[in-house]
């Protein structure tokens, strides 16, 4: 069967219900894309409907179809150029006279329109009946149904009056009077624009309006065209002499009079049993925003908010990496060595998992703003928040994106998305990876627990958090002073009443942004997987100092000859599966030792605990020794010579690693930044630690085991610690100095590619790689100098 | 008077305004017109909650100046 294509648009106000409906009817169907040019979310969804197939496109909320915002640029091109079939107007029935100002504007762009009265429940509850009947006289007929978008009520009964309205090509005639002077006006303006009319697709009588508000978009596609200078002098000239006529600016006029008219159809067809009442929403808003609780309640929210993404999110994540381990581990075992494995192995598996592990905590981070959001809270918490946010250049609603910054840059940046003003979203955006990311966390503890007394730790940290969120705020201020001049947007926002959300849109919404950072910042970082996949391992033939191998089978030949010396010969035997008890008895004490090393693989060396089991260990020692006179003091030589075989040969593959990381790609180009970052303190291993860490910031840490020639490395290394402590090198100043730096300088590949997205261009990602490396440099070198005049130095 | 001027559970109607352009309309097409009643809800730190017909509108304090009642 084919089915009969129908586009239809919906438009309507801000929380007017429309994404529930939109989502409701499409399910999980849908397509989510941009506007060319603009952050404005383009959302499309298909529905199948008896013989009919539907494509929704869920057009941004807006209050009006003025050019004052992106939102309602999109939604009049869209309907004017990309000619949808019908346009669906949803309205809030329990707000439906404002919700009425923007259909009057719809109808007046002359094209099939369906009026949805959505929340008619909501609004009965507040004692609002509608007549639907005489709300379509009012409007010249225009069609009108009634839906409960969130118990999905009436959607299949709006997309076939919907299908029905398309069918009558011609709009149905509805023009508002706005009063003799004003319409002399538009008779003078027509005749005029009706010359250009063939190649501008807007309605006639509409455009003569807009140019009578000066409206600036039209006027510029306008002054695009040919011959139309004298068109747009001309209209200027009436719109002047109009307003002195009228004696205001032509634009408020116009809107007074949409919204008189809006007001007398309102009286019409609404039943308001008691206009005053104060509803539950108002009562929760007088806890909520509360100039005394306000503040706490929105703090311990935020809290919550924190623990449930980066302490839950971590269990998932922890999961994640196991199971890529056990894919690599597994590709590993069938795929023969070479390159090839290398790549899919550490290159991609590494990658991609390293990737994945973000995906719950960001899940579950959209999860909690959907729920903020849904419910209507993060409104009031951007209320909240404005004050103290302006003080430096910011506003209101930038405090959720920096909170998440803590977390991590990338559901930062994103989250930025909910700033308005561009000026606004840019400043956010471009100083939210100032905040310490989690990612950052584990460089600053290994750096901390190597060069500092643990007294002092909890401090050190303290202060570069503190750092940051001072340079955070210095940046801003900075911004709105130079690059972003002019005020932060004058705060005014509408307060949706307080909502019990659905799960199935809080889904839809999740998933929604989830699947976004997932196929935009997955490929990236994917991408730079491989790339420094290919840095630290290439050139793969390199000369080295030494001949490892042949070291490695030196120290075999050593072993060998020793136990073969020291264990085997006294007891006259060849191999000493020979003598099963002294088998068993080497077993047994090797089991004692991986029981320790097992217990205390987290613990302080000079903690009570560690002694403890050392004490321990030694008694279960002395006994297997009485249970064992002859044999013990053979079996513990064999034991011992064993570990130090195993000690060397990773000893001397650690060394080969460093050694080929030294002379590989990566290792020149830390040896070409050397000269830049000497003023630091920092050498050429650091170098290429921080060259790494672009691509995330864990990378410092990992790159610096493997130059340490340490193998893998986390932040529970004591080894690392160790090493670190005896490099000449590094010192308590320069160790602070590399965490100021780690803090400060690029954000990490994933970052600064959410930030391609979001700003769209390359331009503002070159711009915070370099600015943030440029500010770290400068903030380290003051940091690292003054450190050493005052004598922290050595 | 300016809206600044009005007390909390205030009713008034708009009379007019003396901001820019963009913020005035914006206002404008959130329902905030010359003539239409609003009520004073709530205020903190000078930032106004209105009620505005039956939405719920949040305000500055800078705009609130700017904003003429009686």
């Amino acid at each position: 069967m084919t089915r009969k294509k129908i586009t239809a648009a919906l438009v309507g106000n801000p929380n007017s219900g429309k994404t529930t409906i939109f989502n409701n009817v499409t399910g999980g169907r849908q397509h989510v894309g941009n506007y060319p040019g603009v952050t404005v979310e383009k959302k499309e969804g298909y529905k199948n409907l008896g013989d009919k197939e539907f494509a929704i496109i869920d057009l941004p909320g807006t209050y009006s179809l003025t050019a004052y915002s992106q939102e309602e640029v999109v939604t009049r091109n869209f309907i004017v150029n990309d000619k949808p079939d019908v346009v669906i107007d949803i309205l809030d029935a329990s707000n439906l006279e404002r919700n009425l100002y923007l259909t009057i504007q719809l109808l007046e762009l002359e094209h099939p329109l369906l009026l949805a009265l959505n929340m008619v429940d909501v609004a009965e509850d507040l004692g609002v009946k509608i007549d639907d009947s005489k709300l379509s006289q009012c409007l010249n007929g225009a069609p009108v149904v009634r839906t409960i978008g969130v118990r999905n009520e009436g959607t299949d009964a709006m997309l076939l009056a919907a299908a029905e309205a398309s069918d009558n090509k011609q709009s149905n005639g509805f023009k508002l009077d706005y009063g003799s002077d004003v319409e002399e006006a538009i008779k003078k303006l027509e005749p005029l624009l009706a010359a250009l009319h063939n190649e501008i697709k807007f309605p006639v009588r509409w455009l003569a309006l807009k140019l009578l508000e000066n409206d600036a978009n039209i006027k510029k596609s306008l002054a695009k065209l040919s011959n139309s200078d004298s068109v747009i002098n001309e209209c200027d000239k009436i719109r002047i002499e109009l307003s002195h006529k009228i004696g205001e600016d032509v634009e408020l006029f116009v809107a007074g009079q949409r919204y008189q008219f809006v007001g007398k159809i309102y009286q019409q067809i609404a039943d308001v049993r008691d206009a005053h009442a104060i509803t539950t929403s108002d009562k929760i808003d007088k806890v909520l925003t509360n100039r005394l609780f306000g503040l706490p309640i929105f703090f311990g929210l935020m809290w919550v908010v924190f623990n449930l993404v980066f302490t839950i999110g971590d269990i998932p994540s922890g999961w994640i990496e196991d199971a890529f381990g056990k894919l690599g581990e597994l590709i590993g075992s069938v795929m023969s060595d070479g390159p090839l494995k290398s790549l899919v192995v550490d290159g991609i598996i590494g990658g991609v998992g390293g990737v994945l592990t973000f995906v719950p905590g960001i899940i579950l981070l959209f999860l909690a703003i959907s729920i903020l959001e849904d419910t209507g809270y993060m409104a009031r918490a951007a209320f909240i928040m404005d004050r103290m946010m302006r003080r430096f250049g910011l506003h209101g609603k930038s405090f959720i994106p920096l909170l998440l910054g803590f977390g991590c840059s990338v559901p930062a940046i994103m989250g930025s998305r909910m700033l308005e003003n561009p000026r606004d979203r840019m400043i956010t955006i471009l100083v939210s990876p100032l905040m310490s990311c989690s990612a950052k966390l584990p460089v600053y503890t290994v750096l901390i627990a190597a060069f500092f007394d643990p007294s002092v730790a909890g401090n050190v940290l303290f202060s570069i958090y503190i750092l940051g969120i001072v340079l955070l705020m210095i940046m801003a201020s900075i911004y709105r002073k130079t690059l972003f001049k002019g005020e932060s947007e004058p705060f005014v926002m509408e307060l949706p009443p307080y909502r019990v959300p659905t799960v199935k849109s809080i889904v839809l919404h999740m998933w929604e942004r989830s699947s976004l950072y997932l196929k935009k910042a997955g490929t990236i970082i994917l991408a730079a997987s491989i790339l420094m996949w290919f840095l630290t391992n290439y050139p793969s033939e390199v000369e080295y100092s030494k001949d490892y191998d042949a070291l490695t089978v030196q120290a075999e030949e050593t072993y060998t000859r020793q136990v073969g010396e020291e264990v085997l010969a006294p007891l006259n035997i060849e191999d000493i599966e020979q003598n099963e008890q002294l088998t068993a008895l080497v077993g047994e004490i090797q089991d004692v030792n991986t029981e320790f090393d097992e217990a205390t693989a987290e613990l302080e060396e000079d903690s009570a605990e560690y002694a403890e089991l050392e004490t321990a260990k030694t008694e279960k020692m002395q006994q297997i020794e009485t249970d064992n006179p002859e044999l013990y003091a053979s079996a513990a030589k064999y034991v011992e010579l064993t570990a130090s075989l195993e000690e060397e040969k990773t000893h001397l593959e650690n060394e080969q690693t460093g050694e080929k990381l030294e002379k590989s790609y990566s290792g020149q180009l830390g040896k070409f930044v050397e000269p830049v970052i000497q003023p630091l303190g920092f050498d050429w291993r650091v170098g290429v630690s921080l060259v790494a860490g672009v691509t995330a910031k864990e990378v410092v840490l990992s790159t610096m085991g493997t130059i340490y020639s340490l193998g893998e490395t986390d932040e529970n290394s004591k080894s690392l610690k160790h090493a670190l402590a005896q490099d000449p090198n590094l010192n308590p100043l320069v160790a602070y100095s590399l965490m100021v730096f780690v803090l400060i300088y690029s954000p990490c590949l994933a970052a600064l590619a959410v930030m391609k997205r979001e700003t769209n261009s390359w331009k503002w990602p070159a711009f915070s790689l370099l600015y943030g490396t440029a500010l770290a440099w400068v903030v380290t070198f003051i940091v690292y100098q003054g450190g050493k005049l005052l004598g922290f130095g050595s | 008077m300016p809206l600044v001027f009005a007390r909390v559970g205030q009713k008034c109607i708009i009379r007019k305004f003396s901001c820019s352009c963009e913020i005035r309309m914006r206002m404008v097409n959130m329902g905030l017109f010359p003539g239409c009643p609003i009520e004073i809800l709530n205020s903190m730190n000078g930032t106004l909650l209105l009620k505005v017909g039956s939405a719920r509108v949040m305000l500055e304090k800078c705009l609130a100046h700017q904003i003429h009642v009686s």
